[in-house]
């Protein structure tokens, strides 16, 4: 009897747990439709700019700014990550790979408004010295990169450390190099880890606000190169929300619709190559 | 007394015949950590011969293996004493810190088929490349006799681009050889190549030892008596003695099975018949 | 000298051998080690350079006083005390929500589901996009719920259910691998004695699991300490000392960020706050560390 009220408790809130997502998605569904009624949806991507206020929704260079930060973040901080995990497994005189994974995981804890103080009080004036005004789409991809970093390089250590060691029996035996092994043979077996690793990264660098907020300069326009300021649409919601009235809300919440998708794709992606090796 | 006598003018007329050993270990001890493994083996494997090393399991016979190509270099904790002499070089002090050059020419094939999870082609492509082989069409020829030298290329030759992982166990295993013999070594270590194959793959392997010793020296692990018989020209015992392995008796095959000199080996070779 | 080749007969070996030879492969190793040794030194620097900077700066400026003292002056002067009460009080509301829920749904799903199932795998699913979704769309959501539908207005609650939320995915995977942990003997061992899962549960399993139950905790705070986004627009950020739940309260997070950026002159004290928070962080982390290795070496053991 107390065993079938268990069951039931913990399913009961099981469901609650799992359904909160859908709860997530009603909500800010909820708060978007009065304004999707209204609005037509391709006035987010042909309107003549970004001022809600007046009713000018445009918020296609955000999107170009989320996705720049995130493509940059992944092309920087991928080959160091990869490298990184492939020196904590191959490379790494033992007394050192402890302490590695150590300082790996508390980076990977460190909060975000961290990163983006010291992007913002150190990285930032190194980048104006050099080309103004400083905060910029640069110094928001070298943050980010920072960021995803631990990351990467976790997920794709683990896949490393998980890689059947008869991999590395055959190559030694076959008198190949260190190098040569892991270039050849480690990578490519691994390649499921790294994408999984890659999307990860990619998900927590377009869903990243405020160390993103604090180094980009936050100004709404497609940026001509690596050193014009942007925003991307976290910032765009974080700067804003706080006065956001109306349709400007609206807006604001069909922007977090958007990024909500763009992680659900990435996840699923990362589901088809997990279960995908699974299989393998 | 009078079967001793014979035992060894036996071992010094098959010395004297079969020429020159290629492989000598003297005093090798191994440890792993402050556990001793094996002690103070002294084994003689002749050239272009199979050497069949057999014991019950435990008794340090992979040990003994590894010590042969240095694999033992992949566990940080290992100590060897002694010597291993390939040629007329100590491998581990003459060799120096680099075993690349010795497992070029000491190959191995382990217990478990181990392909690498990519195509058939690449899996014997990657260590010919390495190599310096990069020519395709050298590759190509390379790839092709290494496969038609281990029977694969009928049954696998239009299909090179497939994933290693869908031959089966056997096939594995024959693309393992032939990946070991793509770079031409001088020996093949073999740790119970057969033990984890149907009947039939093993006598598909058996048979290719047999081709092959023509031209390798080969050292081959098992525990299965009957097939040391079939393909062994030479024979070695190793036992576990106080958790140590050692080398208890070593001769022709044919000496060994019938007058085994160690009353262990009497015993082990009748437990088993 | 040795290393030559032996004439084969199937094999034209001079010709692989002369091709062999040549080991033009040992440039392209020589590159791909630097390239291994030069991006690990690379991290390595900048990350020093970040914790050294953070704390060489944050050092000066940290004193008991600091942590004791009112935020005077949009923080430039004073010190943090109720900004640590409201981080105090939002966290602790987010793990006393986010506990029983996380506990519950780890108990289903470690014990009680196939773990290739097909209900299993949408379960895992759903929290991993949940662990996935940006922070700034947790404080949309709590925004709508908690400020506005339910009325909590901008207050500690609101900061503290949103977070809840927020750091469950983690709290189940911890509380999941922690019971997974628990050797098949001790389940076993229930069955054999005729107890009902409940008590198998209640007496056996939980307090074996408990380590890993005290790491998912841990990590959950870890998150909701570091959370910023979440918290703009449920918990506000108000400076004053909370009098109630209901209060809106600022957490130490928001403090490092308000005074980056909102406040000239706030650095010297943004660093200050940020060190207290880096080693608030580092200190979880360890004990998080500690567990998981007890963890591994039990179920090593058994
Ligand atoms: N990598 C290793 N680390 C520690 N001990 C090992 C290792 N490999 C083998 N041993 C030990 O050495 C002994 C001999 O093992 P092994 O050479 O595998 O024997 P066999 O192949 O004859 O069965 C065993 O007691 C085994 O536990
Ligand atoms: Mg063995």
């Amino acid at each position: 009897m107390t065993d079938r009220l268990l069951t039931w408790t913990l399913g009961a809130a099981t469901l609650m747990v799992a359904s909160l997502i859908a709860i997530i998605a009603a909500f800010l569904l909820n708060e978007s439709l009065g304004m999707l009624n209204r609005v037509e949806l391709g006035r987010f991507f042909t309107d003549s700019g970004w001022s809600p206020t007046m009713s000018r929704f445009n918020i296609l260079p955000m999107i170009v700014a989320s996705v720049l930060l995130m493509a940059g973040a992944v092309i920087v901080a991928a080959p160091l990550a990869i490298f990184t995990a492939v020196f904590l497994r191959f490379y790494a005189p033992s007394p050192v790979i402890d302490i590695g994974r150590r300082i790996i995981e508390v980076l990977a804890a460190m909060p975000s408004v961290v990163y983006g103080l010291w992007g913002l009080v150190v990285l930032v004036p190194i980048i104006a010295a050099w080309q103004q005004p400083g905060a910029s789409l640069m110094a928001g991809i070298l943050v980010l990169s920072l960021m995803i970093f631990p990351t990467i390089t976790i997920v794709v250590h683990s896949g490393l450390a998980a890689m059947p060691r008869h991999y590395i029996e055959a190559s030694q035996a076959l008198a190949m190099s260190r190098a040569y092994m892991v270039r050849q043979v480690v990578l490519p077996a691994v390649r499921a880890s790294i994408a999984a690793g890659i999307t990860l990264g990619a998900a927590r660098a377009i869903g990243e606000t405020m160390a993103v907020m604090m180094v980009t300069g936050n100004i709404v326009a497609v940026p001509g190169d690596l050193f014009d300021p942007v925003r991307a649409l976290t910032s765009n919601i974080a700067l804003e929300m706080a006065y956001a009235l109306g349709d400007h809300r609206g807006a604001l919440y069909i922007s977090s619709l958007l990024l909500l998708s763009i992680v659900i794709l990435l996840v699923l992606i990362n589901e088809f190559i997990v279960s995908n090796k699974l299989e393998h | 007394m009078d079967r001793i006598t014979e035992a060894t003018s036996y071992i010094q007329e098959q010395d004297s015949s079969s020429g020159n050993i290629c492989l000598c270990t003297e005093s090798l001890c191994l440890s792993y950590g402050t556990r001793a493994a094996l002690e103070n083996v002294n084994l003689r494997i002749p050239s272009r011969a199979v050497t069949a090393i057999i014991g019950p399991s435990g008794s340090g016979k992979s040990s003994f293996l590894c010590c042969l190509n240095r694999m033992t270099d992949l566990c940080c904790s290992t100590t060897i004493e002694g010597s291993v002499r390939l040629g007329e070089h100590d491998i581990h002090r003459d060799l120096g810190k680099n075993p690349i050059a010795l497992r070029r020419r000491v190959g191995m094939v382990f217990q478990h088929p181990n392909p690498f999870p990519f195509s058939i082609w690449k899996n014997l492509a990657l260590p010919l490349k390495h190599h310096g082989v990069r020519n395709k069409q050298e590759l190509s020829s390379v790839i092709e006799q290494a496969l038609r030298r281990v029977g694969l290329w009928e049954e696998v030759g239009d299909r090179l681009r497939d994933s290693a992982l869908t031959l089966s166990g056997g096939q594995q295993q024959r693309l393992c050889i032939a990946r070991a013999l793509v770079l031409e070594p001088e020996v093949l270590l073999m740790d119970e190549p057969c033990s984890s194959l149907d009947p039939l793959s093993t006598k598909c392997i058996e048979t290719l030892i047999g081709q092959l010793k023509n031209s390798y020296t080969i050292v081959v692990v098992t525990h299965d008596l009957a097939q040391a018989r079939r393909v062994a020209d030479h024979v070695a015992l190793f036992w576990n003695a106080d958790g140590v392995g050692r080398l208890i008796e070593q001769g022709p095959a044919a000496r060994v099975f019938q007058h085994p000199e160690h009353e262990l080996t009497t015993s082990y070779l009748e437990g088993q018949l | 000298m040795n290393l030559s080749f032996r004439i084969n007969s199937n094999i034209d070996s001079n010709r692989v051998a002369s091709l062999i030879g040549l080991r033009n492969g040992q440039l392209w190793d020589l590159l791909f080690s630097a390239a291994v040794w030069g991006s690990v030194l690379i991290v390595a620097m900048v990350f020093l350079w970040l914790v050294g900077d953070v704390l060489i700066r944050g050092v000066s400026a940290v004193s008991w006083d600091f942590l004791v003292s009112p935020v005077i002056d949009s923080g430039r002067s004073g010190g943090i005390a109720p900004v640590l009460v409201s981080t105090a009080c939002i966290v602790a509301v987010a793990l006393a929500v986010a506990f029983p829920l996380a506990l519950a749904s780890a108990i289903l799903i470690a014990e009680f589901l196939p773990r290739t199932g097909t209900v299993s795998r949408l379960v895992v699913a759903s929290f991993d996009v949940l662990a996935g979704m940006p922070s700034i769309v947790f404080g949309l959501f709590g925004n709508a719920l908690f400020n506005q539908l339910l009325g909590f207005g901008y207050s500690l609650l609101s900061g503290g259910l949103t977070l809840a939320c927020m750091v469950l995915p983690f709290m189940i995977k911890a509380n999941v691998d922690g019971l997974r942990a628990v050797p098949r003997s001790y389940r076993e061992a229930g069955d054999a004695l005729a107890m009902s899962r409940t008590s198998t549960l209640w007496h056996v399993l939980l307090p074996a699991a408990l380590p890993g139950i005290i790491a998912g905790v841990l990590l959950g705070m870890g998150r909701a300490l570091a959370e910023t986004a979440a918290l703009l627009f449920t918990s506000g950020y108000v400076t004053r000392m909370p009098e109630s739940l209901m209060d809106s309260g600022r957490t130490i997070s928001i403090h490092i960020y308000d005074l980056a950026m909102n406040v000239a002159g706030g650095d010297r004290m943004a660093y200050a706050s940020a060190l207290i928070l880096v080693v608030l962080l580092i200190l979880i982390n360890t004990a998080v560390v500690r567990l998981g290795d007890w963890i591994q070496r039990r179920s090593l053991r058994a």
